[in-house]
């Protein structure tokens, strides 16, 4: 069996779902689904003109699972604006670059630093859960 | 330590408010000399950029975690930079519950 797509980290989501073609006489159903981990590859390459190591080492990947990662979101895009289809941003294999722990007894979520333990800050419980409140 | 949480009113005893950036009031507390303070948010009203700039004022007093209902993702970025902790409690818990919590 294939091994599972490692997660990518990602900075920032777009704070908008997608883009549409502008000026076209009939709409086309198709769309483009760019993944989270796409948009976060031309976010970091283009956008914030890192080198694809720096790139890679932000996502938690490999340079060449990084080009590669590029290289599709590049396909997507081209395919994009040549047949004019709109995209979407959506689905992909990523989780966010902070990670949110959950405690039950305090019913509080909270961040878990990168230097720190991931017990719960309160309490110091270690029977917490991860959560994703955001 | 030093805990910010952002109040709806100007008390130990308020709820905590929903969003970090537009929140009223903030409290301070510091763990070690138990001592409560009330800082006001001269930003809760702006449109734009609340979060960040609510930030930047409780960086200016050292604090280490900040206690919010939500928080939107500038004001994320920034207290990650700074490495501050953030927390969000259920709805309904008051900061004085909150701080009571805290057991060391």
């Amino acid at each position: 069996m294939a091994r599972n797509t490692k997660e990518r980290l990602i900075g920032k989501a777009p704070s908008y779902k997608g883009m549409k073609p502008y000026g076209q006489q009939k709409r086309k159903d198709t769309e483009v689904l760019l993944f989270l981990e796409e948009y976060e590859a031309i976010r970091l390459f283009d956008y914030m003109s890192l080198s694809q190591t720096e790139a890679a080492q932000n996502m938690q990947v490999s340079r060449p699972t990084f080009t590669r990662i590029y290289q599709k979101a590049r396909n997507k895009i081209a395919q994009s604006l040549i047949e004019g289809i709109s995209i979407r941003f959506e689905g992909g294999h990523f989780t966010f670059s902070i990670e949110w722990n959950y405690c039950p007894d305090c019913q509080i979520s909270y961040s878990v630093l990168p230097s720190n333990v991931r017990n719960c800050p309160f309490c110091n419980s270690i029977s917490v859960t991860k959560s994703n409140p955001i | 330590m030093i805990i910010a949480a952002t109040l709806t009113e100007p008390t130990v005893k308020s709820p905590i408010n929903n969003h970090f950036g537009h929140s009223p009031y903030f409290g301070i507390y510091n763990t070690k000399s138990k001592e409560f303070k009330l800082i006001e948010n001269t930003f809760w009203k702006s449109s734009k950029e609340a979060g960040t700039l609510a930030a930047d004022l409780l960086l200016k007093s050292n604090i280490e975690w900040i206690i919010a209902g939500r928080f939107g993702s500038k004001a994320i970025e920034q207290l990650c930079r700074n490495n501050i902790r953030m927390i969000i409690p259920n709805e309904g818990q008051t900061f004085e519950q909150l701080i009571s919590l805290i057991k060391h």
